[in-house]
C-alpha cells in the first residue's frame, strides 16, 4: 500500500488500521485521499497507538522549518536590532526554494542578553547555523542562536579570506591577521 | 433515430482533453476542453484574505468566471455562484480556516454546456493546486429536445434548440479496495426550461453515467501526468 498513487476520494484503507493524517481524511469506516500523490505511512512514536496514513504530492517542497529544528542560513541584512536571514538548509536538508528568518537582537546569546550588539555578531554573507524558535510572523521566522553550538560556522573577512574562529566571540583574518567580531559556533 | 449534427449519439460525449499547470503564476491550473468548448482555469490559495472574506471557520471560496468577450454580466454571476456551491461541496474548507481561496474561470471557446466544462476546469486545477478535496468531481449538460429526447453534452446550436438543460456535477463513485464502488454523490444540480419529472429523472440517470465516465478519464489523465512528471524529477 505504500507508495500507491491515489487520487481524492479513493479509499485507502480502513479507519481502524490506521490515523487519518495529512493529505487525507475520515468518510465513514475508511481513509480516503484528499489530494493526488502517494501513499505514506508514518510510524507510531509511543506504544499503543496507531500508524498514520499520509498521502504526499510527489512534486513538492516537503522539507519546511519547524519550531526546534537546526537551520544553516545566510545573513542578507543586518541592523541595530536583529539579522535578516535566508534559511537555506533545515537539518540536512537542502531547501529547494529559500525562506527568510530573522535573528533578534535578545537571541544571538544565552548571557549577557541586553549587551549583545547584532553588528559585532554577523554581518551579511555569513553562513550560520541557528535554531528555528518559532514560525514568526507572517514574513520570517524567528530563529536563535543562543546555544554554544549555534553561531557563525562560515564567514569571509574584509579583505576577502575565509575567516579562522580563534574564539567564541572573534575570528581572524588569515591574511591580514585583522581580527573580526562574531558570534561563532563551537563546531565538533 | 435521427443523428446529431457532429454525428453523435444522443448519449455520447464530445472528446475531452484536459491539460495542466499551464501558467506559473497560479497555484494550479487546468485547460478542459470538451469538443470545440474550452475553458482555462486558475486556482490561488489557500491564501490570506482580510476583513469581511476571513473566515474562522473554514476558508473562503471566490470564483469569477470571465466570459470569452465582453463584461461578466447576470448570468456570468449566475454561473459563479452555481460554481462556488459546488467548489464549497467538495473542498474540505475546514482544514484550511481564514484562507481564501479564488478560482478564476476564463471561456476559451463557447460552444454550449460550457458551466459543466468549466466545473471540470475547476475540479483539475483545484487537484492542480493540490488543494485537499473529498473526491473528483464531474460535471456533465444533458439537454431536453423539442420532441422530447434526451441529448448528453449539447452543443450551443443544440443548446438554443433546446426545451430545457440540466447541468449536473457530481462527486465521483470510486470502487474501494474490495471492488465496491460508493454511490455517487449529487453535488449540483442547475436546470433552465421546461420538462417533465420523468425527463428529469433519466436526464439525472444520463449524467451519473456520463460523470463516472468523466472521473475514469481524469483518473487516467492524473496518473498519467503523475507518472510522467516522476520520471522527469
Amino acid at each position: 500500500m505504500e507508495g500507491k498513487l491515489v487520487l481524492p476520494g479513493e479509499n485507502i484503507c480502513p479507519i481502524s488500521e490506521f490515523d487519518v493524517g495529512e493529505g487525507t481524511f475520515a468518510r465513514e469506516d475508511f481513509v480516503c485521499s484528499a489530494l493526488v500523490g502517494y501513499v505514506q505511512i508514518v510510524n507510531a512514536t509511543s506504544a499503543g497507538q496507531a500508524s498514520t496514513i499520509t498521502v504526499m504530492r510527489g512534486n513538492e517542497q516537503t522539507c519546511v522549518p519547524k519550531s526546534g529544528d537546526i537551520v544553516t542560513v545566510k545573513v542578507v541584512k543586518i541592523n541595530p536590532r536583529l539579522a535578516s536571514v535566508d534559511i537555506l538548509c533545515v537539518g540536512q536538508r537542502v531547501l529547494e526554494e529559500s525562506f527568510s528568518g530573522i535573528i533578534r537582537q535578545q537571541d544571538v546569546r544565552a548571557t549577557e542578553v541586553d549587551k549583545v550588539e547584532i553588528l559585532s555578531s554577523f554581518r551579511p554573507g555569513d553562513i550560520v547555523r541557528a535554531e528555528v524558535i518559532s514560525l514568526g510572523d507572517s514574513r520570517s521566522y524567528y530563529l536563535s542562536t543562543a546555544k554554544n553550538e549555534l553561531g557563525v560556522v562560515s564567514a569571509k573577512s574584509v579583505a576577502g579570506a575565509q575567516l579562522v574562529p580563534v574564539s567564541w566571540q572573534e575570528m581572524q583574518c588569515p591574511a591580514t591577521l585583522a581580527k573580526e567580531y562574531r558570534k561563532v559556533a563551537k563546531t565538533a | 433515430m435521427e443523428s446529431r449534427e457532429d454525428g453523435r449519439e444522443d448519449n455520447q460525449m464530445r472528446q475531452l482533453a484536459c491539460e495542466r499547470n499551464l501558467l506559473n503564476r497560479a497555484d494550479g491550473s487546468a485547460r478542459w476542453s470538451q469538443g470545440q468548448s474550452c475553458v482555462l482555469a486558475a486556482v490561488y490559495g489557500p491564501r490570506s484574505t482580510v476583513g469581511r472574506k476571513e473566515n474562522p471557520e473554514q476558508a473562503n471560496i471566490e470564483v469569477v468566471f470571465k466570459p470569452k468577450i465582453g463584461f461578466a454580466g447576470v448570468e456570468e454571476h449566475e454561473l459563479e455562484h452555481v460554481i462556488r456551491k459546488t467548489v464549497e461541496g467538495v473542498v474540505l474548507t475546514s482544514l484550511h480556516p481564514r484562507t481564501g481561496i479564488s478560482v478564476i474561470l476564463q471561456v476559451l471557446q463557447n460552444d454550449g454546456s460550457v458551466l459543466a466544462c468549466a466545473i471540470n476546469a475547476t475540479s483539475m486545477a483545484l487537484i492542480d493546486a493540490g488543494v485537499p478535496l473529498k473526491g473528483l468531481v464531474a460535471a456533465v449538460a444533458i439537454a431536453v429536445q423539442e420532441s422530447g429526447g434526451l441529448i448528453l453534452d449539447p452543443l450551443l446550436t443544440e443548446q438554443k434548440l433546446a426545451r430545457g438543460m440540466v447541468t449536473v456535477a457530481f462527486v465521483d463513485a470510486q470502487p474501494t479496495e474490495a471492488g465496491v464502488p460508493t454511490e455517487a454523490d449529487t453535488l449540483t444540480c442547475t436546470t433552465s426550461g421546461l420538462f417533465s419529472a420523468d425527463q428529469y429523472l433519466d436526464s439525472l440517470n444520463w449524467g451519473r453515467t456520463a460523470c463516472s465516465r468523466i472521473a475514469a478519464f481524469c483518473r487516467v489523465s492524473l496518473e498519467r501526468y503523475q507518472r510522467g512528471s516522476q520520471m522527469l524529477a
